[in-house]
């Protein structure tokens, strides 16, 4: 989303347009849940991160002064939103790369492909730390910069680059092991 | 040879990771967005707003009586054997610049005595009701700001 669009939305919102927010909340909400879905690997308490992090940034836009993007900055909040549900509750994993969420389709094919990424996927994340897990999502999947993650995570950018080379290097080697050098489609 | 070797492995292990998580995104529940914004409403509808539990009128009255109760007790009030609280005797100060000021401001002050003559009952009765009333006022706003 282009950064005046979302100047246009904050104004709207801050001027007490609520139906703005719910613009946000499409633009955003997908990319905030699989961030705090992969850092948390639980369906429920990620619904309930994200539900947080939003009611967060509602509250707290008027501080919002605009130096940094606006996905950026809600990052920051649902990743501190992570660390403090990681620290309140013990993670019950669940089997998240067989889920079948009510948004998709129900071609047999197509849920089947999802669920074996998604399965690839869970494996490579598993030996993962929260930290690692947070800063590949937020490169790979979110599209951050370095600087970018080092703002959302508050790392160095020196830390941020080792971080990301050590978890590429064991998520690569987990692709090897299940047997994926390269994507047929 | 070996650097470039180096970067196109780490090219093509970037485009599998980023090509891995694309391709597995989930998507929240179609409630997720009904939920945020129920969340929002209700927030904004439970936002608490200051409201005494003795509006600021009553307050001014309590005030005016206690205010004119103090000075009718201190200024007029005579007990059945005609004493006051302040039996002033205004005392003639010595405005020269000799002498001992210590002695001088003694002498000013020690006109003014305090007593404590009988109060009736009715006096008391208005005293001790006020400041139940102002306990009850404090101890009520100190447990709204705890909830």
């Amino acid at each position: 989303m282009h950064q005046t669009e979302d100047t246009y939305l904050i104004e709207q919102i801050l001027a007490g347009n609520t139906r703005a927010f719910g613009d946000l909340v499409d633009q955003y909400q997908v990319r905030v849940y699989n961030f705090v879905l992969n850092i948390l690997r639980n369906e429920e308490d990620a619904h309930e991160v994200v539900q947080d992090t939003f009611l967060k940034v509602y509250k707290s836009l008027n501080t919002f002064r605009g130096e940094s993007k606006l996905s950026t900055w809600m990052l920051r909040i649902a990743y501190f939103a992570c660390m403090t549900r990681l620290r309140k509750v013990k993670p019950v994993l669940v089997d998240i790369e067989n889920h079948s969420s009510s948004f998709e389709g129900n071609n047999v094919h197509d849920q089947a492909e999802l669920g074996d990424m998604r399965s690839v996927l869970a494996q490579a994340l598993e030996g993962l730390t929260e930290d690692e897990k947070g800063i590949v999502t937020l490169y790979y999947y979110n599209d951050q910069s370095i600087k970018e993650i080092c703002e959302i995570m508050g790392l160095k950018d020196s830390n941020v680059k080792i971080i990301l080379h050590r978890s590429r290097k064991k998520m690569s080697e987990v692709l090897r092991k299940v047997g994926i050098t390269e994507w047929v489609s | 040879m070996g650097i470039m070797k180096n970067n196109e492995d780490n090219k093509l292990q970037d485009d599998l990771i980023k090509d891995l998580f694309r391709k597995s995104e989930s998507l929240p529940n179609r409630s997720l967005k009904e939920q945020i914004m129920l969340n929002i409403e209700t927030s904004e509808s439970s936002v608490m707003e200051y409201e005494p539990v003795i509006s600021k009128k009553v307050l001014w009255i309590i005030g005016a009586a206690f205010t004119s109760l103090i000075a009718y007790l201190l200024l007029w009030f005579k007990d059945s054997s005609g004493k006051s609280y302040l039996d002033v005797q205004w005392p003639s100060i010595d405005i020269t610049f000799s002498g001992d000021w210590f002695s001088k401001l003694n002498t000013a002050f020690e006109g003014i005595h305090l007593e404590m003559p009988e109060l009736p009952f009715t006096a008391l009765a208005a005293i001790l009701a006020i400041m139940v009333m102002g306990f009850s006022f404090i101890i009520s706003y100190r447990m709204r700001a705890f909830q």
